[in-house]
């Protein structure tokens, strides 16, 4: 049985008043003409309150209890203060989906919104980030909450809340890149690794031209490599684990309730995942499509841009800053013209005469096609890495920026375009994240845990590293190190349960 | 003579080595505690001229810190209390040198100023020490302070009789 | 109650733990300043957070859009520092609940009040339930069910077409008794130096300690008047925000506050019906060694024998501490009315509140 948001108690259900309805209908109908697949849709209208608390909890109102949602909460709150964040609509990744809607925007306003509904709708059902998502998640997150509320009231709400704040501590560390190796979760496909042995290893042969085929010296060298692949699968785990709360639920001391609880973080993790990976792509995507729809009809290009402009994040934006929906928007319309003008391919980017570029019109007509097609395919790594361009950049007045410690403040570093997407590139880079694996479970000989940082070019933050450093040797129950670099220098960060430590030049494997 | 140059002579009398020593001229008084002494210097536990004139003990004080700028840390009125007839002068808080200040005590309604040097402990416990000048320092700073309870400030020319 | 309640009020309990915690530093925290008169207090809470394994947060850069050359700063950049997007939370934790967790964290035992004046507050209070009352407490539930039980036991009700009418002898009502609370009066006089030595830093201290003063005895004492004297070689009263902002540069004759607090309590703060708390602050140098003793005097033979306590904080300046807390030591040597307290720096506050009001007065 579907749990409905509406029946959650504290919910006012509210669907669609009947000319909002109609309005819906009739949306829906566009957007589908022009190409847009998306399933079932549910909207409920919400007060700015409503949507607020819904959003402290990413979009589902029943979660595990815990303190961050209310400190959540508090932070959206105080961000309307400062007149940063302002949500105009609230989309969840399932199936029926919902969209929640602010009730007081005008028939106008909401019709524009829906249209941006659908666009987000049709992102999360034919995007391939998305394919392995459980689209089940109201129901799943329910459960979640249930699971945990038992241990609660069985183990007491402190050692509970203490151990899943630990856990939260490590939430990022997963493998987001590799959504199909998710499935298998018992663990087999990630560490077995079957070692041939000499006999799988000779080659086929009859036996008087074993000699020939399979040479002694052939053979020795096969057992060589066959021991170091032994010696090898002693190092535990091979090779480097991305997926760090996959190891530590296989190899870390927990008791039932915690693997439970540990299990259920990073499920909702993973759920998660996708939509950090395509945050620009799907905004960029959505307002595509309200735009489309309501340009020509009420809305001038300044409204629709507007939209964009105040639409929700959970980034606020410095003034100066990127809006990363813009570039989305503005990304998709440029491929739709490119497309439709022929502006790709060898000739296209061969050609270096500006005046002959300026009127370029094949009149190719592709450019519904095409992004339709970027957005199944791509990520937001691969969209800036495929279709950012020297001229979008140019036209759009993009720099790169730097933190100047002397002077204390961010200064435009250069203009130029391979800068600039190096540096789009790098930001976006595995969700603008450190890339943390796990690359040896028994450390020292001693079964303590390391960690390396694939250190490029950024430091990690110590501070917080501390933090995380301590809930991890908490769950692993014994020392933990993180091998990074700082200044330069290589530098191992470790703690032991109760002290927290840094060593420098004593690290070998940081990345330079 | 003028007070500084009286003190100078009482100073460099062969049987002068420590303890008080007073001088006078044109009705001002200058007394010295001194503690160690010879040709190029003098260390002192404080330094008192008496003017024995009344004074405004506000134009008194702000007549001071120009007078005495060769002490290196520039001295700041803290209290200034006419009804009470003083005023008190410490080195300004971002002058201090490790702790210690100076203090100049304008007193018994601007007849009289006492200079001495202090450091505060860890525990904020403040300590009167003695100071080291320079024999011309000295002269300066008996000469800065009468000039002081005579209202001048530095630029003002002296009108007592000099050398 | 909605969805969020829960985890909010579990995320507010969190803080007002960090708030214990850190006692101390929120104690010595000049945001504390601007919180006179309000009912809450905000608590920046910049570190209540999930820790992650994150990029430094300078160190990464970006990318941004918009006009200037390279090496100019980024359009509308401010300090780094107080980027809109993480700017620090602030939790409101009521004043009740502030002095609840100072007097736990410093073991401050409950005030012992004196006096037999006695305020009666008639605080009205909902027990029972009488038959007669002004329609405004009629209680409906309870008049209903007693309709009901009449026309059962009267025949008169027909479950078919169940219609209840209260008749006036089913009203019922709620009724209320008057409780009387004996409530003991206090009054605080707070007596500041602000003569020539007593620079920023120290006046921000004084206002800082006698805030937290000021709650803990609010939550002790429901009915507390405060007055406000400055000195330097002559007092004045004043009020709480001009106690704050005088700055004078004359000489110092603390004699001149005692004198004038003596006056005030003598006129209108009878010992027999008043908890009566001195607090003065100074830097401790005194104008002379004569001044002193009428000090001393004043205390001995007049404040000292009214007094529940007498506090006196001396704060210390960039010259050290002054004489004046030796002098009191000396003549005062085991007076238990009386409570010295040096404070040298701000994160001394809460040490001396503690020395102030750590013995039950």
């Amino acid at each position: 049985m579907t749990v409905s948001p509406s029946l959650v108690h504290g919910w006012t259900r509210r669907r669609l008043p009947s000319e909002l309805e109609d309005a819906r209908a009739e949306i829906a109908e566009i957007t589908w003409n022009e190409g847009l697949r998306f399933c079932e849709t549910v909207f409920e209208m919400c007060s700015f309150d409503e949507i607020n608390m819904l959003a402290s909890y990413g979009g589902f109102p029943v979660r595990y209890p815990h303190w961050r949602f209310g400190m959540e909460y508090l932070r959206m709150k105080t961000g309307y203060e400062w007149g940063l964040q302002k949500i105009y609509e609230m989309v969840i990744n399932t199936d029926p989906a919902y969209a929640y809607l602010l009730d007081n925007n005008t028939v106008v306003d909401q019709k524009l919104v829906m249209a941006h509904v659908y666009g987000h709708v049709d992102f999360f059902q034919n995007n391939a980030w998305f394919k392995y998502t459980n689209r089940k998640m109201l129901d799943e997150m329910a459960n979640h909450a249930t699971r945990i509320r038992r241990y609660i009231d069985r183990f007491g709400l402190e050692t509970v809340e203490s151990f899943i704040d630990a856990c939260l501590s490590l939430e990022n560390l997963i493998d987001p890149m590799r959504p199909h190796m998710r499935q298998d979760d018992n663990g087999i496909g990630e560490d077995d690794h079957e070692t041939e042995t000499t006999e799988t290893l000779k080659l086929p042969s009859k036996s008087y031209m074993d000699r020939y085929i399979n040479p002694p010296e052939y053979l020795k060298e096969q057992r060589q490599i066959i021991e170091a692949a032994q010696r090898k699968k002693q190092h535990f785990p091979e090779s480097p684990r991305k997926d760090v709360l996959l190891f530590l639920l296989k190899h870390a001391p927990l008791n039932r309730w915690q693997t439970d609880v540990l299990s259920i973080i990073r499920e909702e993790a993973y759920y998660y995942a996708p939509q950090a990976q395509t945050k620009i792509m799907n905004e960029g995507w959505a307002c595509f499509w309200h735009s489309r729809t309501m340009t020509g009809h009420v809305l001038t290009d300044a409204d629709v841009v507007d939209y964009a402009d105040h639409h929700s994040g959970t980034v606020a934006m410095r003034p100066g800053q990127l809006n990363p929906y813009k570039i989305g928007l503005e990304l998709f319309r440029n491929i739709e013209e490119r497309w439709n003008k022929g502006r790709f391919g060898k000739d296209w980017l061969d050609c270096e005469d500006a005046a002959q570029r300026h009127d370029w019109d094949t009149g190719a007509g592709l450019g519904l096609e095409k992004v339709f097609q970027v957005r199944q395919t791509h990520n937001d790594i691969t969209f800036i890495d495929n279709f950012l361009t020297e001229d979008f950049c140019r036209d759009n007045g993009l720099f790169a920026y730097e933190y100047d410690k002397r002077s204390k403040q961010f200064l435009i570093d250069s203009r130029q375009f391979a800068v600039i997407k190096q540096k789009l590139l790098f930001m976006l880079s595995n969700r603008g994240e450190p890339r943390i694996m796990v690359t040896d479970g028994n450390h020292g000989n001693r079964g303590e845990l390391e960690l390396t940082h694939q250190h490029e070019g950024v430091d990690i933050q110590v501070d917080w590293a501390s933090g995380v450093l301590a809930n991890l040797s908490r769950i692993w129950g014994r020392p933990v190190h993180l091998v990074t670099a700082l200044e330069d220098t290589p530098a191992v960060l470790s703690h032991d349960g109760d002290e927290f430590k840094v060593q420098r030049n004593a690290g070998t494997k940081s990345k330079s | 003579m003028s007070l500084s140059r009286t003190l100078e002579t009482e100073l460099d009398r062969p049987n002068t080595t420590s303890g008080r020593v007073k001088a006078e001229s044109g009705g001002s008084i200058v007394e010295v505690d001194v503690v160690e002494l010879d040709r190029l210097g003098a260390r002192v536990g404080g330094i008192k001229v008496r003017r024995g004139k009344p004074g405004d003990v506000a134009t008194q004080a702000m007549a001071a810190p120009g007078n005495l700028r060769h002490l290196g840390e520039g001295l700041t009125p803290i209290e200034v209390e006419p009804s009470l007839g003083g005023a008190v002068l410490r080195s300004a808080p971002e002058e201090m040198d490790g702790g210690e200040f100076w203090q100049l005590s304008i007193g018994d309604s601007g007849r009289e100023a006492e200079l001495g040097r202090y450091q505060v402990g860890k525990s904020g416990k403040r300590e009167q020490k003695p100071f080291t000048l320079t024999r011309e320092h000295l002269r300066r700073t008996v000469d800065g302070m009468e000039h002081a309870l005579e209202g001048r400030s530095q630029t003002e020319p002296s009108t007592a009789g000099s050398v | 109650m909605s969805i969020i309640d829960k985890d909010l009020d579990r995320f507010k309990e969190i803080v007002r733990g960090k708030v214990r915690r850190e006692l101390r530093k929120y104690m010595s925290s000049r945001e504390m300043l601007g919180r006179q008169g309000k009912k809450t207090v905000s608590i920046p809470i910049p570190d209540i957070q999930i820790p992650r394994l994150r990029y430094g947060k300078n160190e990464q850069g970006g990318v941004g859009q918009g006009e200037g050359d390279e090496g100019e700063p980024v359009d509308g950049e401010g300090q780094a520092s107080d980027k809109p997007g993480e700017h620090s939370l602030e939790a409101e934790v009521s004043l009740e609940e502030l002095a609840r967790i100072i007097g736990e964290e410093l073991e401050l035992p409950r005030i012992q009040p004196r006096g037999s004046r006695q305020v009666d507050s008639a605080k009205a209070r909902y027990t029972g339930i009488s038959l007669v009352g002004p329609e405004s407490l009629r209680h409906t539930r309870r008049t209903y069910k007693q309709a009901l039980k009449r026309q059962i036991a009267l025949g008169t009700y027909d479950p078919r077409r169940p219609v209840i009418i209260p008749i006036k002898e089913d009203r019922r009502y709620r009724s209320w008794k008057v409780a009387v609370e004996p409530s003991f009066a206090a009054v605080i006089i707070y007596m500041m130096d602000v003569s020539g030595s007593m620079g920023q830093k120290q006046k921000d201290i004084v206002r800082l300690e006698t805030f937290w003063i000021d709650t803990w005895l609010q939550h002790n004492y429901r009915n507390l008047e405060t007055r406000f004297i400055i000195h330097d070689a002559k007092a004045r009263e004043v009020d709480r925000d001009t106690f704050f902002r005088t700055r004078e540069s004359g000489g110092t004759l603390i004699s001149t506050a005692y004198g004038l607090a003596n006056q005030i309590v003598q006129a209108e703060y009878p010992v027999t019906d008043w908890n009566i708390y001195f607090f003065h602050f100074s830097d401790g140098d005194n104008w002379s060694g004569s001044d002193n003793n009428k000090c001393v005097d004043l205390l001995k033979k007049h404040m000292l024998p009214v007094a529940n306590m007498f506090g006196y904080g001396q704060v210390d300046s960039h010259y050290g501490s002054g004489r004046f807390l030796h002098v009191l030591k000396e003549n005062f040597p085991d007076d238990q009315r009386l409570i010295l307290s040096r404070i040298p720096n701000r994160e001394a506050i809460m040490d001396s509140i503690r020395e102030f009001l750590g013995k039950g007065r």
